[in-house]
This record gives structure tokens, C-alpha cells and sequence, in this order.
């Protein structure tokens, strides 16, 4: 099995080859990523006239859109606005760090960008050593590859918390496969006080605890479960914080409504109203997120074929279909990037060297038309 | 299962418990270093809490060296229609406002002389959605929102900044009752205020 014993955790020859080759990949994707939005901004693309303060420093085309309201989060804290939209709608481990590092002198963008890109360069190494847990040695280079190249990954270079959970939880995944669970629960924890998504990765945990049940200690079994409830656990520390300073525990979630957005029965279907409704109007965008909608559940399948384990593929299916009962495909492609096992399809899929080109090359094309759209609809 | 494989179990159960609980104290920690909310926008969440559950009726506006009235009522579906008594008639939507076709001209003579004399005239007329509106921008951006203390009428009262700060406008809320009072409008060619008019219940028609 790979992943198994002392191979899993010893440094070969292998292993630094496919180390080298995630960095490479990371440092191309990144530089495309942040080439392109540095070219729209000089060109003053689409209109010079959008947005004059995008043109206020480099790279400040990739603090736009959310990470004006982190950017608030990390210099004044939150405050909840009844009835407006309000900046506890966003998680805080992000603007902390932010924040930390402004105090160290770093201006907040930079920081915010340095957070994002670093967080994404140890994801990707955790999600190669993960997808070695699950796949063969080639398929799992493939799939921290494609994760860097992923043409919605270029949030991962945004002022957004992304690269900072899929680093999280990958790292979870990593340590609790290894059954190292006291980290394995810092990881998990981290993931969901930076994104709500974060707290998803409990499930591919219970599942790894369960199956292992019967060979772990009684501290190890105590370990385990703190790391299966440490996502939910990170998440109501965050709710008691909400809970005292503004009397509501799920102001994270209160502020999702005035976004349009709230859980139902019937979100799926007001999703798809949307979308019919779509065409020609300004949220024709919204096809983009459906269409990569529907990738997502295609490579989640190919995943699950390909020998991911279910907790994981549940845990990536949760990522990317829950948000339709809020309402709306808005941001799919966006929140989907943290579903591991969508990576680790593709990289199943690439197995024959001019499907890997052919994934490489279309994927690094809408990288950049991903990327130099970021102002004309957000991500 | 035996009383030994129950201590287990509660010992594992206590352990699980334990670091649950160190995970969740230890994030609610990490959060408690943002700042807190600051009083003054504490003061700014409670003023646009009594915006939003009551309307205002109208103004009494001194602009651009007249006095003039104003009423203030809904205009279906959705914007407010704003009633000068010299005749001037402004439709209200969102913070977007617009002339309608009117017989005044009192002020209608000041508007080549002033290029914003439009928005002067949204802003003072007494419209508590507008007010909320602009509030609710300026929470939103982390902008100062008290711009000091001053009287009106004899009562303590608030100055509240609204909306950018260039036009500078201010509404002005009794201290205790956080009732709006007044308003004031300050650009580079324009200086006004109004007194505002009692408020009444959010669902009455004649009122904005």
C-alpha cells in the first residue's frame, strides 16, 4: 500500500523529485497568476475608469472583492450590522494573521498575499503526501500539480484565506493518516476557523479513527476523537466569541443572508431559478460556477473509482453541493477548490502523458482568463 | 461489557472531552485578540437599529439662504417621494435621487449656481431609509462615525457622520433617545441643515 510504514515518512529520491516538481509547478502557476493580474492593472483592463483604487499599488487587483472586508476584519475586528452585510460573515484565523503580521511591519495586502501564496505552496506538499496515502507515486504528483495550475486556483493568490485551508487540511489529513492526531487536530482546527469549509475535514477524520479504532491505544483513542471534534470544536469557539460580543452565536451565518444566501430545502431549486434567469444579465457569470459545478462532481466521482476514500469524497461532496441549498451556484468554483479528492480525480485521470499535457495547458490558459476577469465578477 | 471496559471508556470519553474543549477554549482565545467593536461604532449599530424601525415624516430645510418645508412619503414600488413646498418634487431610490416634473422655482433658481443642490436637497429632507442607507455604508467601510457632540434645542445630542465624507453630511440624534433631530450638509459650494420631523411608525405611508 502506498503510504504505508517507514516510506511514508522517510526522505527518498522519489519523494524530493516529486517535492521538486510541486514547487516548480507552484512557483509557474503563481507566475502566471500574479504576471497577469499585474498586466490587466497596468493595461487598465476592462476600463480604467473600474475601480481607480485597483491601480493604487501592485498586485492590488488580488485584494479586491473579499479581501477588502478581511483587510477590515484584521484592522478593526468585527462588528455585526443587523440587516447590512457585515464582516462576520467572514472567518477570522485569516485577518489574525494578517494582523499579526502588519504588527511585524508587513502592510496588510502584502501580508495577506504572503499568507495566501506560502499557505498554497505547503497545501500543495501536503496534499502530494496525502494523495500518496491514496494513489500510486505518479498519480500523486499529478494531483498536487493540477491543484496548482486548477484554473479556479487562482483565488489561491488572493487576499483570501484558500491557500491557508487547503494547507490545513491537507496537513490534517497527513498527520492523521500517520497517526500523529494531536496534530492532526491543530490542523483541523485551523482549516475551520479560517473557512467554514474547514470543518468538513472532521469527516475523512472520524472515518480514519474508526478504521483504526481497534489498534490505537487509550490515549491514542482520546487523541483520535479530540481530532474528529476539533473542526466542529474550532468553529464554537468562534460561535461563543459571536455569542458574547453580539448576542447572536451564528452571526457568521446571520450575515450570510444579507448576501442573499441561507440554507433551505428548497435552496437547490431557488439555485436553479437564478440560473435559468441568468442569461443576459450581469449573472450570466453564474454559468462559469455551474459549469464548474458540475467538473467538481465529476471528479469527485472519478476519485471515489479511483480508490479516495469515501470520508474524503463525502467530505469533498459536502464542499461543493451544500452551498446549492443556500440559494445560489454564486462562488461554487471558489469554495470547491478546498475538495481534495476533485484533485486528486484529475489527477487519475491524467495517467497517459498527452492527457496530462492536454490537462496542463488548458488548465494554465484559463488560469490566466480566470485570473484577468477577477474584476468583472468576483470569485 | 465489564466495569473495567466503562472506566475505559469514560477515561477516553473525559480525555476526547478534555481536548475538545482546550480546542474550543483556544479559538475562542485566538478571536478574542481582535479588537472588540469600539463604543462608537456600538453607538452607530443602535442608531441605524432606530433608522430602520422608525420613518421620518419631513424637514424643515434652510438651504442656500432659504427655508423651506418638506414632506417625505413612500412612492410605490419601492423609492420615496420627497415634497418641497415650493414645489420641487425628488423621487428617492436607494441613495440615487432623481428630479420629477414640478411647477417650483424658488429653488429651482439655485441649481445652476449650485451643482449639488440635488443631493443637498435628499439629504436634508428627513428620510430615514436614506439616513440608514448611508449609515450603514459608513459602518460598513470602518469610517469614524461620531463626529462630536452638540445641542439642539436645548438637548444633549450626537453628531453622526453619514455616507462619504466628502460632501460632509451629519445627522444629529438626542443623546438619551438616539431620536434624530437634525441634519446638516456641508460641500464646497453648499452649506444647509434641517430640523427633521417626529418620527412615526416604520409601515405608515405618509412617511420615509
Amino acid at each position: 500500500m502506498p503510504g504505508d510504514g517507514l516510506a511514508a515518512t522517510s526522505w527518498t529520491a522519489e519523494r524530493a523529485f516529486a517535492y521538486k516538481r510541486v514547487v516548480l509547478w507552484w512557483a509557474a502557476s503563481r507566475a502566471v497568476v500574479l504576471g497577469t493580474a499585474l498586466a490587466v492593472q497596468a493595461a487598465g483592463w476592462p476600463r480604467p475608469s473600474w475601480y481607480p483604487s485597483v491601480a493604487s499599488h501592485p498586485f492590488a487587483l488580488l485584494g479586491a472583492w473579499d479581501g477588502r472586508w478581511y483587510r477590515m476584519v484584521a484592522e478593526r475586528g468585527y462588528l455585526a450590522i443587523p440587516h447590512h452585510q457585515s464582516d462576520t460573515a467572514f472567518f477570522p484565523l485569516y485577518p489574525i494573521l494578517l494582523r499579526s503580521l502588519h504588527r511585524l511591519g508587513l502592510p496588510v495586502d502584502a501580508a495577506g498575499l504572503l499568507v495566501a501564496n506560502v499557505g498554497l505552496l505547503i497545501g500543495l506538499l501536503a496534499l502530494y503526501e496525502l494523495a500518496r496515502e491514496w494513489l500510486p507515486q505518479d498519480a500523486a504528483v499529478r494531483t498536487a500539480v493540477y491543484a496548482a495550475v486548477f484554473p479556479a486556483g487562482y483565488v489561491f493568490s488572493m487576499v483570501y484565506p484558500e491557500g491557508l485551508v487547503l494547507a490545513a487540511v491537507a496537513l490534517a489529513g497527513v498527520f492523521a493518516a500517520r497517526g500523529h492526531w494531536t496534530a492532526a487536530a491543530v490542523a483541523a482546527a485551523i482549516g475551520a476557523l479560517a473557512r467554514p469549509e474547514g470543518v468538513f475535514v472532521a469527516l475523512p477524520l472520524l472515518a480514519l479513527a474508526v478504521g483504526r479504532w481497534r489498534s490505537l491505544s487509550d490515549g491514542g483513542r482520546g487523541r483520535a476523537l479530540t481530532a474528529v471534534a476539533a473542526a466542529p470544536a474550532a468553529v464554537a469557539g468562534l460561535a461563543l466569541y459571536h455569542w458574547r460580543t453580539f448576542g447572536d452565536p451564528i452571526a457568521f451565518s446571520t450575515a450570510q443572508r444579507e448576501w442573499g444566501r441561507w440554507l433551505s430545502h428548497d435552496g437547490v431549486w431557488r439555485a436553479l431559478v437564478e440560473l435559468s434567469r441568468a442569461p443576459g444579465t450581469y449573472n450570466v457569470w453564474l454559468f462559469r460556477d455551474a459549469l464548474v459545478c458540475v467538473l467538481y462532481v465529476v471528479l469527485l466521482v472519478v476519485a471515489l473509482r479511483a480508490g479516495v476514500p469515501r470520508g474524503w469524497v463525502a467530505s469533498g461532496a459536502l464542499i461543493v453541493l451544500l452551498p446549492l441549498f443556500s440559494g445560489s451556484f454564486t462562488s461554487i468554483a471558489r469554495f470547491g477548490v478546498l475538495a481534495l479528492p476533485v484533485y486528486a480525480g484529475l489527477g487519475a485521470v491524467g495517467r497517459r502523458p498527452w492527457l496530462d499535457r492536454g490537462v496542463l495547458a488548458v488548465s494554465l490558459g484559463l488560469l490566466v482568463v480566470a485570473s484577468a476577469t477577477i474584476l468583472m465578477r468576483w470569485p | 461489557m465489564t466495569g473495567r471496559d466503562l472506566v475505559r471508556g469514560a477515561r477516553i470519553g473525559a480525555a476526547a472531552l478534555a481536548g475538545t474543549c482546550a480546542v474550543a477554549g483556544s479559538a475562542y482565545a485566538l478571536v478574542s485578540t481582535l479588537p472588540a467593536p469600539q463604543p462608537d461604532d456600538r453607538l452607530g449599530v443602535r442608531i441605524l437599529d432606530r433608522l430602520e424601525h422608525s420613518r421620518g415624516t419631513g424637514a424643515v430645510v434652510d438651504l442656500g439662504g432659504r427655508r423651506v418645508h418638506v414632506r417625505c412619503r413612500k412612492l410605490p414600488p419601492y423609492r420615496r417621494l420627497l415634497t418641497y413646498a415650493d414645489g420641487t418634487r425628488l423621487a428617492l431610490s436607494g441613495t440615487h435621487v432623481h428630479r420629477l416634473p414640478s411647477s417650483g422655482r424658488q429653488l429651482e433658481t439655485a441649481r445652476s449656481r449650485y451643482p449639488d443642490l440635488l443631493a443637498a436637497q435628499a439629504d436634508l429632507a428627513g428620510s430615514y431609509s436614506l439616513y440608514s442607507i448611508l449609515l450603514a455604508q459608513r459602518l460598513a467601510h470602518g469610517r469614524a462615525i461620531v463626529a462630536g457632540l452638540a445641542r439642539v434645542r436645548g438637548l444633549p445630542a450626537y453628531r453622526i457622520h453619514l455616507g462619504q465624507d466628502r460632501p460632509e453630511v451629519q445627522l444629529i440624534v438626542d443623546r438619551r433617545t438616539l431620536r434624530p433631530l437634525a441634519a446638516t450638509y456641508r460641500s464646497a459650494t453648499l452649506s444647509g441643515r434641517s430640523i427633521l420631523g417626529a418620527p412615526v411608525g416604520r409601515n405608515r405611508w405618509a412617511a420615509c
